[in-house]
Order: C-alpha cells, then sequence, then structure tokens
C-alpha cells in the first residue's frame, strides 16, 4: 500500500532524532513515577478501596495510562494546523493524494515508534517491578485491540480539531482545550470510576472516556463486558472519523478559495 | 574614539537594569497582544488544564483521608504554592529555557555586543503568554487553602508564603538555568531541559510520598522541594521539617548563584576564555 | 593612534570528538577529547579612525571569526586586539557601548512589533540622549526612508526594508566602530544601492571607522579606501580596493559551449582556465582585449553554439590571489 511511505519516514525521523527519543523516554518516565507514589501513598490507608479498586488495580490503570499517554499523543491532528500555519496546505491539497490518509498514515508512523520504543519498554518495566498486574493472555489480546481503537479515537479527535484550523489560521489554542477536556474526563488523571455521579455520568457521555478508561477497564479486569466497552470505542471512532470527514468536506473548498 | 559619560554603578546601574526591565517587559507584552485572540484561546485553555489537576487531588480526598500525612486542605495549599512559584517564573523567566536554542542558532552573539548582562537580556528578552490560567488558579486555590488552614489570621505568616512563593520561583529559575546552561557542553541539550521540565511534577506533592533516595535527591541535587513543600510547612504548622523550610530563601539564592555561576562558567567557555 | 589593532590574532576552536549513542556522549562529558581547529592564524592589521575598510574572503576563511573577536564576542587564543585603547572582550561592556553591529542573517528587530520599538528598545539600552536620538532618527528618515516603514511591524517588511532598518540600528547610538556582516547579502539592486549610498555618505560626514565583510566586490569598489582579504584563516592582501580592481576587477570570464573534445588554444590576452560541462572557460583583461575578437579566433578551431560573458567574481579573484598569480 503506497501510504506506507508516510509512516516509514515518520518512523525514521524519530530514529534519526536522537535527542527527541531520549526527552520523551526521560519525560514519560518522571511521570509515571510521580504517579506510582501518589497513588501509592493515596492508598497507605488501610483497607481503603474506593469503587471497589484495589491499590494493584488503581496501579495498573493508571501507570498503563501514562505509559501509553506517548502513544496515544494529540499530536497526530497537529500536522493538519502546522501546515495551515505555514501556509504548505494548498500546495499539499494539489498533490495527487489523499491528504486526509497521507496524515493519518504519517501520524500512525509516530504513534508507531512511540508505542514501541517509549510506550512498551516502560510497560515493560512496570510489569517486571510488578507495579502493572497483566491479566489472562485472552484479556490481554482485547487489551490490545482496545488499545488500536483507542489511537483511532485520539486521532479522529485531534484531526477534527486540528481542521478548525482552517477557520481560524491557529489552531493551537484549541487544540490545549482539548487536551484538557482529555485530561480531565478521560481517565489519565484520575480513574473515571472515582468521580463522583454526576461528573461520572458526564464522563460516561463523552468520547474521552474511549482513549484511557475503556481500555484500562479491560486490563484492570472491571468492564462489564468486553464487547461492551469495544463497541463503545468502535462507535466513538466511527462517529468522529465520519465527523472529521464532514467538517473536510466543507473546509476544503473554503481553504482552496484563500490559497488559490 | 569618542568619550562617553560613565555607565552607571552601585544602585544606579541598579535603577537602570529596573528601568531597563520596565522597558522589555513592555515590548515582550506588546508582542503577545500582537495575536490577541490566540492569548485568550491559550490561556483559557491552560486555566482548565489547571482546573483539571487541581480537581483531581479534589475527587482524591472524596475517599483519601490524607496524602503523605497531609489532609485536603494542606495538599491543596502545596499544590498551589508551586503553581504560583512555578507559574511566576514560568511567565517572567521561562525564556532561559530557550538558552540552547541560542547557543546553536548564534543568537547569543546578538546578546553578546550589547552593553547589557547577556542573562538578563535572554530571560527580559521574551514574555511567555499562557500560563496566566496557572498564576490566576494558584492565587484562588492558595488563599481559599490558606483559609482553611488557618493561615489568615497571622499577617506574619502571610509574609512568610508571600516570601515562599517568590523563593520557590528562585527555585525553578535556578533548576531550569544549571539544565539549559549544559548548552554550552552539549550540541543537543533538549534531553536535559526536558528532563528538568518534567520533573517539575514532583515538586507539587509532599516529599513524604517518595523513597529516601529520591527525596534527598529533590532537597540536595535538585531542590525542588524548596519550591513549595519545606516552605509550606512553616505557614502549614506541620511537618517534620519545618527547621529546613526556614532555610528555603537560603536555599533558593545559593541554588541560584550556584546555577549563575555555572552559566557564566558556560558563557566563559562559549567565547574561548579560561578551561 | 589606530582605532583597531589587531597583533598575530589567531583563534582555534575545539570540536568535540564524540561518537554516536548516550554512552559515549556520557563519556565525552567527563573525559573531553577535542580536536583543534584553526580559524584564523597569526593576522595584522591597524585601522584609522574613520577608515572603511572591505573584509574579504570565501566562507569559512575566518571573516565572522575575526569580526566576533574584535567585537569581544570570542576571546582569541593568542595574539592581541584592542579596539579604541581597550580589550573588546575583557571589557565587553566598555566596548558594545562604542560599536554597532550588523549581522546579515541575525536580526536585532522586534519581529512582531513596528519598527519605532525596536528604536524605542535601543534608545535605552545604549542610553542615547534625547537630542542625539532625534537628530539620529531624523537622518534615518532622510537617508534611509525610514519614516515610510517606521509604523509597519517588522515581519510585513521587505528583506531590503529590514536591512536599513538593521542599519539604521546599529548606527543609533553614534557608534565609533561599526562591524557589517554582509549587510546587502541577497538584496535587491535598488537596495544594495541606498545602502551603499548611506555607508558612503556617513563615513564622509563622520569620523565612524566601518569594518565590512562582502561577497559583493561592488560593496568594496563603491564604499572601501582599503580591502583585506584573508584566506584559510591568513591575511594574504591589504590595499586599496582600486589596486584590486586593477589587477583582478578587469578580468572577465567567457564561457564557450562547443561541440568536440579537442582543447582550443587560449586566443592572445586571454587564459584557458577549464572545462565545466560542455564549455569551455577562458579569463580574459577586458582592457585589452575585445569579446568579438576572441571569438573570431575561437571560431576558427571550435564550432560555437552558445556563449556567456560575465564579469569575475570575487570567488574567482580570490582564487586567482591565493592560487599564488602575480597579477
Amino acid at each position: 500500500m503506497t501510504y506506507l511511505v508516510f509512516a516509514r519516514a515518520a518512523v525514521l525521523r524519530n530514529l534519526t532524532y536522537r535527542a527527541g527519543y531520549w526527552m520523551s523516554l526521560t519525560g514519560t518516565a518522571s511521570m509515571v513515577a510521580v504517579q506510582y507514589y501518589l497513588w501509592s501513598a493515596v492508598y497507605s490507608t488501610a483497607g481503603l478501596a474506593p469503587a471497589g479498586m484495589t491499590l494493584g488495580q488503581t496501579l495498573t490503570y493508571v501507570l498503563t495510562a501514562r505509559a501509553a499517554s506517548t502513544f496515544l499523543s494529540l499530536d497526530a491532528g497537529r500536522g493538519i494546523s502546522r501546515r495551515v500555519r505555514l501556509g504548505t496546505i494548498a500546495a499539499e491539497l494539489a498533490r495527487p493524494v489523499d491528504l486526509q490518509l497521507s496524515l493519518f498514515f504519517e501520524g500512525l508512523g509516530e504513534a508507531t515508534f512511540a508505542l514501541l520504543a517509549v510506550s512498551a519498554p516502560v510497560f515493560a518495566v512496570l510489569v517486571w517491578a510488578g507495579a502493572v498486574v497483566l491479566p489472562s493472555p485472552g484479556a490481554l489480546h482485547w487489551f490490545l485491540l482496545s488499545l488500536l481503537l483507542a489511537y483511532l479515537v485520539t486521532y479522529a479527535l485531534s484531526f477534527a480539531v486540528g481542521l478548525v484550523s482552517f477557520w481560524t489560521g491557529n489552531g493551537m489554542g484549541l487544540a490545549d482545550f482539548l487536551e484538557a477536556g482529555v485530561f480531565l474526563f478521560s481517565g489519565i488523571l484520575v480513574p473515571l470510576d472515582f468521580f463522583p455521579g454526576p461528573v461520572r455520568a458526564l464522563a460516561r457521555a463523552l468520547p474521552f472516556q474511549a482513549i484511557y478508561h475503556l481500555p484500562m477497564s479491560i486490563l484492570t479486569g472491571r468492564a462489564g463486558s468486553f464487547g461492551g466497552a469495544l463497541a463503545m470505542q468502535a462507535g466513538w471512532a466511527v462517529l468522529l472519523i465520519w465527523a472529521g470527514r464532514v467538517v473536510w468536506r466543507r473546509a476544503r473548498p473554503f481553504l482552496v478559495v484563500q490559497g488559490g | 574614539m569618542r568619550q562617553l559619560e560613565p555607565f552607571p554603578r552601585g544602585p544606579a546601574q541598579l535603577a537602570h537594569y529596573l528601568r531597563l526591565y520596565t522597558v522589555y517587559l513592555r515590548v515582550g507584552w506588546l508582542s503577545l497582544m500582537a495575536y490577541p485572540v490566540d492569548f485568550v484561546v491559550r490561556n483559557l485553555g491552560n486555566l482548565f488544564w489547571n482546573l483539571a489537576s487541581v480537581g483531581a487531588i479534589w475527587v482524591i480526598f472524596t475517599f483519601a483521608e490524607c496524602i503523605g500525612g497531609f489532609d485536603r486542605a494542606q495538599v491543596l495549599f502545596i499544590y498551589a504554592m508551586s503553581m504560583l512559584a512555578r507559574s511566576i517564573w514560568h511567565l517572567l523567566w521561562v525564556n532561559m529555557m530557550s538558552i540552547g536554542f541560542y547557543v546553536q542558532q548564534g543568537t547569543l552573539d546578538r546578546l553578546l555586543v550589547r552593553p547589557l548582562d547577556p542573562l538578563f537580556q535572554v530571560v527580559a528578552g521574551y514574555v511567555d503568554n499562557d500560563d496566566w490560567g496557572e498564576l490566576a488558579l494558584g492565587l484562588v486555590v492558595l488563599v481559599v487553602a490558606g483559609r482553611t488552614v488557618g493561615l489568615g489570621n497571622d499577617p506574619l505568616l502571610v509574609a512568610w508564603t508571600g516570601l515562599a512563593v517568590l523563593s520557590g520561583s528562585l527555585v525553578y529559575a535556578a533548576i531550569h538555568l544549571a539544565a539549559a546552561s549544559t548548552a554550552f557542553w552539549m550540541v543537543q541539550n533538549s534531553a536535559v531541559t526536558r528532563l528538568a521540565w518534567d520533573m517539575d511534577s514532583f515538586s507539587r506533592y509532599p516529599l513524604d510520598i517518595y523513597p529516601v533516595a529520591v527525596r534527598l535527591t529533590l532537597t540536595w541535587v535538585v531542590p525542588f522541594g524548596f519550591a513549595a513543600y519545606y516552605p509550606s510547612q512553616l505557614a502549614l504548622g506541620t511537618g517534620t521539617y519545618r527547621y529546613l523550610a526556614l532555610l528555603t530563601p537560603v536555599v533558593a539564592a545559593a541554588a541560584f548563584a550556584g546555577a549563575y555561576r555555572f552559566w557564566r562558567h558556560g558563557l566563559g567557555r562559549y567565547q574561548g576564555t579560561g578551561t | 593612534m589606530p582605532t583597531i589593532i589587531a597583533e598575530r590574532l589567531t583563534k582555534d576552536y575545539r570540536i568535540p570528538r564524540r561518537g554516536h549513542g548516550v554512552g559515549s556522549y556520557l563519556r565525552t562529558l567527563f573525559t573531553p577529547s577535542y580536536r583543534e581547529v584553526r580559524a584564523l592564524d597569526a593576522v595584522s592589521f591597524a585601522i584609522e579612525p574613520g577608515e572603511t575598510v572591505g573584509y574579504i574572503g570565501l566562507n569559512g576563511a575566518g571573516k565572522s571569526t575575526t569580526v566576533k573577536l574584535l567585537a569581544g564576542i570570542l576571546a582569541p587564543t593568542s595574539g592581541r586586539v584592542k579596539v579604541g585603547g581597550i580589550d573588546p572582550h575583557r571589557e565587553r561592556v566598555t566596548n558594545a557601548r562604542r560599536i554597532g553591529l550588523v549581522f546579515g542573517q541575525r536580526s536585532q528587530l522586534l519581529w512582531d512589533l513596528p519598527v519605532r520599538e525596536t528604536f524605542h528598545l535601543l534608545r535605552h539600552v545604549y542610553r542615547v540622549p534625547p537630542d542625539r536620538y532625534h537628530a539620529n532618527t531624523r537622518r534615518f528618515f532622510e537617508l534611509l526612508e525610514l519614516d515610510a516603514v517606521w509604523d509597519q511591524p517588522v515581519r510585513l517588511l521587505s528583506l531590503g526594508q529590514k536591512m536599513r532598518c538593521e542599519l539604521a540600528a546599529a548606527f543609533l547610538h553614534d557608534p565609533s566602530v561599526v562591524y557589517l556582516d554582509e549587510p546587502t547579502i541577497g538584496l535587491d539592486v535598488l537596495a544594495k544601492g541606498a545602502i551603499r549610498e548611506f555607508l558612503k555618505e556617513i563615513s564622509q560626514k563622520t569620523q565612524v571607522t566601518v569594518f565590512l565583510t562582502t561577497h559583493d566586490l561592488r560593496d568594496i569598489e563603491e564604499v572601501c579606501r582599503r580591502v583585506i582579504l584573508i584566506h584559510q584563516g591568513s591575511l594574504v592582501y591589504d590595499r586599496s580596493p582600486q589596486e584590486l580592481v586593477q589587477e583582478y576587477g578587469q578580468n572577465a570570464r567567457l564561457e564557450v559551449a562547443a561541440a568536440g573534445d579537442a582543447v582550443p588554444t587560449a586566443p592572445p590576452g586571454s587564459r584557458l582556465e577549464g572545462r565545466t560541462g560542455d564549455r569551455w572557460v577562458f579569463t580574459f583583461d577586458r582592457q585589452r582585449v575585445r569579446v568579438p575578437e576572441l571569438l573570431a579566433v575561437l571560431g576558427q578551431e571550435l564550432s560555437i553554439r552558445d556563449v556567456t560573458v560575465t564579469g569575475l567574481d570575487l570567488e574567482s579573484v580570490v582564487r586567482r590571489i591565493y592560487g599564488g598569480e602575480a597579477p
């Protein structure tokens, strides 16, 4: 498939930019460390099991989410706002490739590198140290599938937000908003089950839970049913991808006018 | 050669720099205002991001009684002090993180041909635009949590907290200046500056939650402990390290002096003197 | 007493030796190993007050290093430099007040703000007295047409307009010495002309010493009274530009595209320099021989398809000089 060259280029770029690699590895590792000590301290009161979650489950949930956050980066959609800001987008639209697809594969290359070179090693160390408890091999497969769906949701969300830069000329501010939303409602900061009732209900109605909460629920064996969680993620992925295409179709003529 | 009146020395020199600093700040502010929409949106995003972080602590305390021996108001107080100290550093002095970039691009040369201290030019040369949310929220949380812990009753402790926040900013400045100055020895030092940047999340919670080795590191090697945790103990009236709290301004000044010496050493190396 | 004195000025750079990977990165942090590269080798010259000197050489010849040593940015490895009687590196701040600097590639203008803001800032940085500030800005309005761009953000200016602003910014505080590093690079003919006019005017009317590095021989011809040429870190030429032009500037270059591989003999008054692609390259002296005469001779030997004639660029001049060819 021809679009794989975009993914390959992204991986190669990451391989040559060595300093960037150590940056994201040390960054991820120190965030994971802070979370580990924070949650261990929270659980130091004997017999605590909020929402029925044990320390082991909470650590597995929170630390795996942090390790995965490098791979589930919201930078994916920044490719498009960067191109709008630099003004190269009009020329790229004129190329005989589907820009939306090539951007997707570029993002996929970045994500693959982050997964294999940062997230996976950190995860492996966490498992080795006993901080993260692995479920049965069966559940692990479902978890990996769920991570893939989480990537699609992340990508679709950040792509749609990046498209807004077609109108504003600069999507950076909005990207910060998106980051705040993910931070609050995805489970990366606090497992969603810890939220008080109404906030939890709100979080369950938003797409952000598909990024961390649903995969981590599968990993910790707390998803009601694997099928239900995966179907929810797939639903959000399809909806957001569809929304992205709609916005894309509306944005395109606007951009061609602006760029022409 | 034309004779120039001598440049001011001593207190007059300080006045000259203070006056120049206001001129630089005006320039930085006008540059931000060149993109007003971007400024507003980024700061709102920053505010929500910080709200989420504070909200997380609040959520944790819906079921936990304490973290590292500190209750909700105390943990929030420490967190707010770190937000304030960090945002003051970030808003005014964050450009010191660009030192590596200045060295690589040769921009440093431009600063060396002006009759001013180069570090002054680095930090005054750019005002950051996207951390006002952290400053505002830090102030609100500090006041609310401060009242809950009974701080409002003692003007001396309020004054101490103010001094402690400024010292905390100096601690952030010292750590980031030292990290950024590695640029004089390394071609690419972004891994070091990024590590310092990410490590500052260690400064936000009570140090009691970390194992001894981490605590010692955060106290004597990379003194993030003095950014908020140690100085807060005097205001909170709890904790085992109240005597260390009083050291905060001294540690901050010493750390900055050390970082400044490291920067001068690096600069000397860049210019080809000594070493 | 000369304004600038350089005595056996030498600068070595230490380039760290390092392999790849974090391990070797860390190792070199603690046990560094270097190789020394000599950028400038025992260069001596003295420049009198009010002189306008062109400093030329190929890329990497040591031009920028010299400017950095004179401006106090770098300390020499050995040798001595005095500007206005002081060591510019040791007394960096005192020296910085007396000098102005234009780095062609590194702007000192405030990118997002109107031009006037840069000047407002510099006025405070150098403590320019109000009467001097107003007199100087008036002069810049006149000579460099700064009034037209005064209220415009720098990012909206053309390259030429930006360079005029850079030039004015370097002269704002009445410096005694001004270093100009490639001030005309990338500019169109009009902008180059304006900048040369300004430099001529200001060096005639004031006692400012101008030290100019450039790639453009015309800058030198029009503005400078003296040329210093360095090559591979050493001074190879220090005379007037008239001499330089007489010796080399009359030379032109003729390129002839012709079929076949037979090596032609150079017509009288010309020299065969070599071949690039399918073109034979000759240099000749315009004073002595004219192009039609050359072509008439060459046409007997070659079947000429195409012809280009250019003036010799600085690079070729430099190559001839360091090539050791007596003019």
